[in-house]
Order: C-alpha cells, then sequence, then structure tokens
C-alpha cells in the first residue's frame, strides 16, 4: 500500500502537466477552429510550408 | 437574382454553372475557355472566379469542391481595395510582428467550404513577400503576414477579390472579445472539471471498494482528504460561473437554474465536509464532481453550436461602401475609407454604387434605389436638393452629394440602434425550463423544512439536519440543468443540416408556442422581382416589336424595365436584332426610344398613352381591366398613332409560398401579410395564394417602423408572433417579433436582427415550425423525468435510506437518461421531415378546399 505515496503525487504531476498542455492548446489557439482543420489535412501537398 | 429567373425558363436538366453550380438558364448562360475545355457559367462574376482559378494554376480547387454545391454566386471585385493600404485604415486590425512583417485579420464573404480554405492560403501564400496564410473556417476569418515593402495589403485583398472572396477588417470590439473569452473560460473549466472528475472516481472506487471488501480506515480517511482537496479547487475553479449565476438571478429577485444548482452543490459539500472524519464512507465529493462536469459539457455544447451559427448567419459586409470618393477643394478625387468621411465633405457617387453617407445631392441627376428604407423596388429620381440616404443603391446617373449626417447620426445607424433595443428587450424574455425552476425551488425547500420538522420531532436535531440535507442532495437538479441545454445543443446542430439556423435555443423553445405567423409579402412569400405576366402584341410581326422593345429596355435598372427586357429577350429569339439610336427617360412615364429609320416607340404607364390620344379598344381595355384586378401593373408599348402592344406584370409568388400557407393554416396558427405595397397588390397576391380566405388578416402600405409597431400592437394582445421576411425594411419588425425569421438571400441587418434564419426555399419554415416542436416536446419530456426521478428517490431520502452509493449510481443516470433523450432528436427530424406525411396534409386540404 504504500507505493501510494508515491504513486498519489506522481498520478497528480502528471495529470497538472496534462491540463497545463491542455491550458497552452486551448489560449494558442487550437480550439478555435474545429472544421477546417480537419478539412485540411485531405488536401495534400500543400504548397504553404 | 439570375438564378431566379430558371424558373420561367425550363433549362436542361443537369445544366450547372460550372463554379457555383446554380441552375444555368437559357437567358443568362456563359460560355468560358478553361484550359482546354469550354465550361458553362451561370454570371460573368462565376466565369471570371474560374478564369482567375485556372491562370493561377488551382484548377485542384474544383476537385477538392464538393460534387453537388449550390454557393451564392461570388460578387463581382470591387476596385477600391487602396484603402486597404492607408496608413489610418489599417490602425485598428494590422500590427507590426518581429522581421520588419506586418499581421492582419480579415474577415471574408464567401468561404462555402474546405476547398475554399485551401485554394485561400495557397494563392496568397504563392505570392512574393506574403509570409503566412492562416484561414480559421469556423470564424471565417484570415490571418496574413507580410513584407509591406515587397507588397501592399490592397494587392493581397484584390487577388482575394479576383477569386470571389470579399475581405473586410476584422475589428475586434469588446463584445466580440468577452464572447471569444466566455467560450476560451468554459473550455478550460469544462477540462478542468474533467481531469478532477478523473482524480476523484478513482478515490471513489476505492472507498466504494472498501465498503464492501474493507479497507483500512487510514487509507479511507487518505482518500477522502484527497477528494475534498479536489472538490474544494474544483468548486472555486470550475463551478465559479453557476455561483455567480445564481448570486445573479437572486440579486434581480428571480429564480434562474443556477439556483438550485447552487443549493445542491453546496448542501453536498458541506453535508460531506463535515463527515470526512466521520467512520465509514458518508461523503458525496464523486456526485459532486460529476454533477459539475455534466452540467458545463451541457453549457459548453450549446455554446459551441450558438456559436457556430452566428459565424456563419453573421454577414461580413456592412451596408455602408467600405470607401467614398471625396473631392478635393482643387477638384480632384481621392478615394478615402467611410470612417474618414467628415461633415460638410462633397463626396462623388458613381453608376451603381452604394451611397457613402447621409447627405444632400449637389451635382448631377440619377434614380436612387431606396429598397433599404422602403422595401419598395422602384427607384426614385434624384436631381440638386435632394436628400439621399447612406447605404442606399445609385442607379444610372453620377451625383455629387455633400455629407450632412455620418457614424450614430445616420438614418442606417438609427435602424440599427432599433434593431438593438428591441433584441435587448427581447433577451429579458425568460426560456422555459427556467420559468419552471421557481416551483421547483420552493417545492425542494418545502420538502427540506418539512422532513427537518418531523425528524426533529420523531427523533432529534443531529438526525433531522442530517437527512434534510441528504433531500437537497437528491432533488439536487443535475437531469434538470441538462434537460434543456442539450436539447438544445442538439437539436441547434441537427438543424443546421436540415436548412434551419437557429441562433439561440430561446427561439427554439418559443417557435413552439407561436401564435400567429405574419409575413412580408415582396421577396419573402413573392420572389420580389417582376415577371410579365400577360404580354399582347397588336400589331403582324410581333417578334420584331418585341426585338425593339428589348433593345429598348436592354440596359434598364428600373425593375418593369428589367422584367420587360428578360420577357422580350425570350419572344425575340429569332428576330433581327433591332438597333436604337436615341433614349430618353420621362421620369414617372416611361421611357421614349427611336430606331434607325426614324421610328419613334414609347414604353410606359397607359396614363401616358392616353396623354398622347392614343386610342384603346374595348377588348384591349377588358383585358388590361381584368390584369389590374389581379393587381398587377400595366405596361403600354405605343408609337404615336396608335397602341402597339401591352404587357401585365407581377411579383410572382415563389413556387412553394401557396403550400406553405396551406400547410401553416392547417396547423391552426393565424396568417398575416403585411406590406409596403398598395393594398390592391397586396390582397391581389393572398388571394392567388390561398383563395379566399376570411383568417387571413392583410395590412398594405406599411414603413418599416409601422411593421415594428403592428408586430407590437399583436403582442399587446398576448399573441406570440413569428415574423417571416427578408428586407432591411423588415429587420426592425424582425427583432420585435417574438422569433423572427430571415429567408434566404435576405439582406444582411435582417439575417442579424432574425433569431432563424432560413437557408433556402420557405418550405423550411415548416421545417422550422416542426423543429421546434421535436425540441420543445423533448424538453418537456426531460423536464418531467428529472421530476419523476425526484418523485421516486426523495421518499429513501425522507426515510434515511439515502447512502453516497445510492446517490452515485442514481444520478449519473438520470443525466445519462436525460442526454441519450435529447439525442433522439436528429433521428425524429429524420421521420417527421421526410417528404410522404408532408404531401398527405396538402391533398387533405385540397380536397376541403374544393
Amino acid at each position: 500500500m504504500e507505493t501510494f505515496l508515491i504513486l498519489i503525487p506522481l498520478g497528480l504531476v502528471l495529470g497538472a502537466v496534462a491540463v497545463l498542455a491542455l491550458y497552452w492548446a486551448i489560449r494558442s489557439g487550437q480550439f478555435d477552429d474545429l472544421e477546417g482543420e480537419a478539412h485540411r489535412i485531405l488536401m495534400d501537398d500543400d504548397t504553404l510550408d | 437574382m439570375t438564378r431566379r429567373a430558371a424558373k420561367v425558363v425550363a433549362a436542361p436538366q443537369g445544366d450547372r454553372c460550372h463554379h457555383c453550380g446554380g441552375r444555368v438558364t437559357k437567358a443568362n448562360r456563359f460560355v468560358t475557355q478553361i484550359g482546354d475545355s469550354e465550361q458553362v457559367f451561370c454570371c460573368a462574376a462565376c466565369a471570371q472566379v474560374s478564369t482567375a482559378i485556372h491562370a493561377g494554376g488551382w484548377d485542384r480547387f474544383y476537385r477538392y469542391a464538393p460534387e453537388s454545391r449550390e454557393w451564392e454566386p461570388p460578387a463581382a471585385a470591387a476596385n477600391d481595395a487602396v484603402v486597404f493600404d492607408d496608413p489610418e485604415y489599417q490602425l485598428d486590425f494590422c500590427s507590426n510582428v518581429e522581421g520588419g512583417e506586418r499581421e492582419a485579420v480579415l474577415l471574408l464573404d464567401g468561404i462555402h467550404c474546405a476547398a475554399c480554405v485551401w485554394l485561400i492560403e495557397s494563392a496568397l501564400g504563392a505570392i512574393d513577400g506574403v509570409s503566412h496564410a492562416h484561414v480559421n473556417f469556423a470564424r471565417r476569418s484570415l490571418k496574413i503576414r507580410w513584407q509591406p515593402e515587397a507588397v501592399p495589403l490592397s494587392r493581397l485583398v484584390e487577388a482575394l477579390e479576383h477569386l470571389g472572396y470579399r475581405a473586410e477588417p476584422y475589428r475586434e470590439d469588446a463584445a466580440r472579445r468577452a464572447i471569444e473569452r466566455e467560450r476560451k473560460q468554459l473550455l478550460m473549466r469544462m477540462s478542468f472539471a474533467g481531469f478532477v472528475a478523473a482524480n476523484v472516481m478513482m478515490a471513489a472506487l476505492a472507498l466504494y471498494a472498501g465498503e464492501f471488501f474493507g479497507i483500512d480506515p487510514q487509507w479511507q480517511t487518505i482518500f477522502k482528504w484527497y477528494s475534498f482537496l479536489f472538490v474544494v479547487v474544483l468548486l472555486i475553479y470550475s463551478a465559479a460561473p453557476l455561483f455567480i449565476g445564481a448570486a445573479r438571478t437572486l440579486r434581480a429577485r428571480r429564480l434562474g437554474m443556477d439556483v438550485p444548482i447552487t443549493l445542491g452543490l453546496l448542501a453536498s459539500f458541506l453535508y460531506s465536509a463535515v463527515q470526512i472524519d466521520a467512520p465509514g464512507n458518508q461523503t458525496y465529493f464523486d456526485t459532486i464532481v460529476m454533477f459539475v462536469f455534466l452540467i458545463l459539457v451541457g453549457r459548453y455544447l450549446e455554446l459551441a453550436a450558438r456559436e457556430r451559427i452566428r459565424h456563419s448567419t453573421e454577414h461580413v459586409f456592412t451596408l455602408l461602401p467600405r470607401s467614398a470618393h471625396r473631392i478635393n477643394a482643387d477638384a480632384s478625387e481621392q478615394t478615402i475609407p467611410v470612417r474618414a468621411i467628415q461633415l460638410g465633405d462633397r463626396l462623388r457617387v458613381r453608376p451603381g454604387e452604394r451611397i457613402p453617407s447621409d447627405g444632400v445631392v449637389v451635382e448631377g441627376a440619377s434614380s436612387v434605389n431606396e429598397a433599404l428604407l422602403t422595401g419598395e423596388a422602384a427607384p426614385v429620381a434624384k436631381s440638386p436638393g435632394s436628400v439621399v440616404t447612406g447605404g442606399t443603391l445609385n442607379g444610372g446617373g453620377a451625383l455629387a452629394i455633400r455629407a450632412e449626417r455620418t457614424g450614430a447620426q445616420s438614418a442606417l445607424a438609427g435602424l440599427q440602434r432599433m434593431i438593438r433595443d428591441a433584441l435587448l428587450e427581447k433577451s429579458r424574455v425568460q426560456a422555459f425550463a427556467d420559468r419552471f425552476v421557481p416551483y421547483f425551488v420552493v417545492a425542494t425547500l418545502v420538502l427540506g423544512l418539512g422532513c427537518f420538522a418531523a425528524w426533529w420531532w420523531l427523533a432529534d436535531m443531529t438526525q433531522a439536519t442530517r437527512i434534510a440535507i441528504t433531500v437537497l442532495i437528491i432533488t439536487c437538479p443535475c437531469a434538470l440543468g441538462l434537460a434543456a441545454p442539450m436539447a438544445i445543443a442538439v437539436a441547434t446542430a441537427a438543424g443546421t443540416r436540415w436548412g434551419v439556423l437557429f441562433k439561440g435555443g430561446r427561439a427554439l423553445e418559443t417557435l413552439a408556442r407561436v401564435t400567429d405567423v405574419v409575413f412580408d409579402k415582396t421577396g419573402t412569400l413573392t420572389e420580389g422581382q417582376l415577371h410579365v405576366r400577360t404580354a399582347a402584341a397588336l400589331v403582324a410581326d410581333a417578334p420584331a416589336l418585341w426585338a425593339r422593345v428589348h433593345a429598348a429596355e436592354k440596359m434598364s435598372e428600373h425593375p418593369l424595365g428589367r422584367a420587360l427586357s428578360a420577357f422580350s429577350a425570350m419572344s425575340s429569339v429569332d428576330a433581327p436584332k433591332a438597333v436604337l439610336r436615341d433614349f430618353q427617360n420621362d421620369a414617372g412615364c416611361g421611357i421614349r426610344v427611336r430606331f434607325e429609320g426614324d421610328d419613334e416607340m414609347f414604353i410606359g404607364s397607359v396614363r401616358w398613352a392616353r396623354e398622347y390620344g392614343i386610342d384603346i379598344d374595348d377588348e384591349t381595355q377588358r383585358g388590361m381591366t381584368q390584369n389590374i384586378n389581379r393587381g398587377d401593373t400595366i405596361v403600354a408599348i405605343f408609337d404615336r398613332h396608335r397602341l402597339l402592344g401591352w404587357c401585365a406584370l407581377y411579383d410572382a409568388p415563389r413556387t412553394e409560398s401557396a403550400a406553405v400557407l396551406r400547410a401553416i393554416h392547417k396547423m391552426n396558427l393565424a396568417v398575416t401579410i403585411m406590406s409596403g405595397d398598395n393594398a390592391r397588390a397586396v390582397s391581389a397576391a393572398a388571394r392567388e395564394l390561398v383563395g379566399a380566405d376570411p383568417t387571413l388578416t392583410i395590412y398594405p402600405e406599411l414603413y418599416p417602423a409601422e411593421k415594428s409597431d403592428l408586430i407590437r400592437r399583436l403582442q399587446s394582445e398576448r399573441k406570440v408572433i413569428a415574423m417571416v421576411g427578408d428586407g432591411v425594411n423588415d429587420a426592425p419588425a424582425l427583432a420585435r417579433a417574438d422569433v423572427g425569421i430571415a429567408v434566404a438571400g435576405a439582406a444582411d441587418l435582417s439575417a442579424t436582427a432574425a433569431d432563424v434564419v432560413l437557408a433556402g426555399s420557405l418550405d423550411r419554415l415548416l421545417r422550422a415550425l416542426t423543429m421546434s416542436k421535436i425540441t420543445q416536446r423533448v424538453i418537456v419530456q426531460n423536464l418531467s423525468f428529472s421530476l419523476i426521478y425526484n418523485a421516486v428517490t426523495v421518499p429513501f431520502a425522507l426515510l434515511g435510506f439515502l447512502s453516497p452509493l445510492f446517490a452515485a449510481i442514481a444520478m449519473p443516470l438520470s443525466s445519462v437518461a436525460v442526454i441519450v433523450n435529447a439525442l433522439r432528436i436528429p433521428a425524429t427530424l429524420k421521420r417527421k421531415l421526410s417528404p410522404r406525411p408532408r404531401s398527405r396534409i396538402n391533398l387533405h386540404w385540397k380536397v376541403r378546399s374544393a
């Protein structure tokens, strides 16, 4: 059972990293356009970089 | 406009415009060489755009674009992009970024599909000096970065406009920023609630398993504290909007849905916090977490659905043009942004341009289409001294005007203010689910207090408190809070697939309660364009006569002239072309033309013909009277000696109007028609649509403000009004009505003022009504379900049998049931909207009316 004492904080740290990553994604506008990006991938050899 | 003519000339099936997919007719058929093959187009603008796409080497666009497309044809490219280079104009949508580049955000009109995204990004990316071009499809906006020394912004805008996309600066105003911030914050709060839910559930699993299989009390305490800490953060961060909402409604002395939610949350939390140190597990932390998460998911979905509709209906273009031509003191002309116009500026308005500002004509003569203000399509003559209004469309002559009122003082701003006030007033109307809440809260509190009193009398105070609080916990309206938002989110998304765009949940709910449907006539029930109903040639060689009429009316901008031109073009296909030598417009009477060989001809009113002493025989007079009684406009064609022919013109009803009116009648809704037109024309059109119907009410000859007042008067008789309209002059009435519905092709301002936009023909209105009925039924089902759920579970709590495990199973179950019920909406819609049942209704009506 004592492994929990390590696993719980570890889980929390990983969870916090995930939440922070999500916040970064929302703030940088990755959730602004959920339709366009879905199609963009189908139009290959884009001349844009 | 050109596509509507298709109803008169049957085009061969399958002949569709290569670019926009619109129907191609004999009267408007443009064949252009694109690459190796000849392609057919519906209008010159489509052909130009397609040529530009081919010239750029972007032919793959048509492979990416949907096969079965039917887009609005692109707007013709304007030639005033130069205003985009004005540093003052750039001030509020451009910024300097690193590397000496500038960045701008533009809103684009004309983006239909993902292929457009590809085309815009590829075409702009290929221009030297552009380092970054990114289209946000959901928001129809474009972000570009470019080297100002290498290429001016106006060239990029021109490139866009040649491809058929009109650009407008994206000005980030406070309202837009606030909405965007709200969306992002809700998304973050929802995600955080999900994160907390995952962690608390893990602890809850251990705690529940411990109930059955035994658990070390020390670990039990640790898991309870673990959950407690998460829930504290959750309540402070994720649930904050719920608490704020509750406080706001309470301060307004009302009870919204947030109030019982807050009550339940606080009761559960305080009770659980006190029970942490008690033996066993009497905490409800997992229930709280699931509850907050589900409520936020429901709210986010509702917001997202609403935002999506808002972006696709919110037109980019204001009614004012973006630039004006200022006449400087030295008589030179300079193109300036409209916002830079000063009072007293002299402005040049060229033929076909929109008038940039309210003002007075100082020079020139022209006719101006003031449909914006009056709904009347016939142009009004303007000469020096006449007053002109910003946003109206100049006809064939050039004018110089002096700007008199700009910005907030202008007539257009006044119209917009009228709409905003009406909308604001409307937003105070409560949603159906919210009206139901006060009873619920009172019932819960009475139940809780009653139970507290009973247990105090039966047992002791501690026991009474514990049980009263569990009653509050179990009545916590999780399913109730989800009932309306889920149904609305699902129905709104389904609506877009059926061509009905609901801009908010309130419209969906209100439409189900509508008692009266008010229609605008011109442009809504009718096409808003004149057609020739009857044409009589009184000369031997009819095709030659029509060839002459065509030559005379070819260039006309008057709606009568345009109708005559289209008709005569078809009736004179085989006749030799007539050559016009002289043309004269007699305002208010008609036109006078002279052909080669000095033949004179007049086209105009019958009154005008009589002034020339033209004799009209009895038979002709009878024919004319017959048409006049149907509300038609008569045009006489004559020379100095006799009548050569005459035409009766009418505004053709949309093909589906009659069926729609009958179906609405069948739903027991009162139908009212209002119009700016004269009484005879309106009642004739009504007769044509529904026959002699005594229940139909008609209000002719109304100005925009009067339309709005009429709606208000009907509302004061406790009627719930849906108003269907198209023009800018309908906009105040659309905003005033309980539900404003704008039809396809409606002016930007009316689409903004409306709550519902119909994408396509008028029969979408029936879909909208059905849709709102279905949604309303699902909401009622959901509300009743959550009440039944409470009726079943509350006795358990009253008797003191409620346990955290019971709550953890029963509460999410009720929420899931409500969500699943809402998800049935698309399937129900599909069943109800399939064509068969509706045709049966029509048949029935015909039998009865026969």
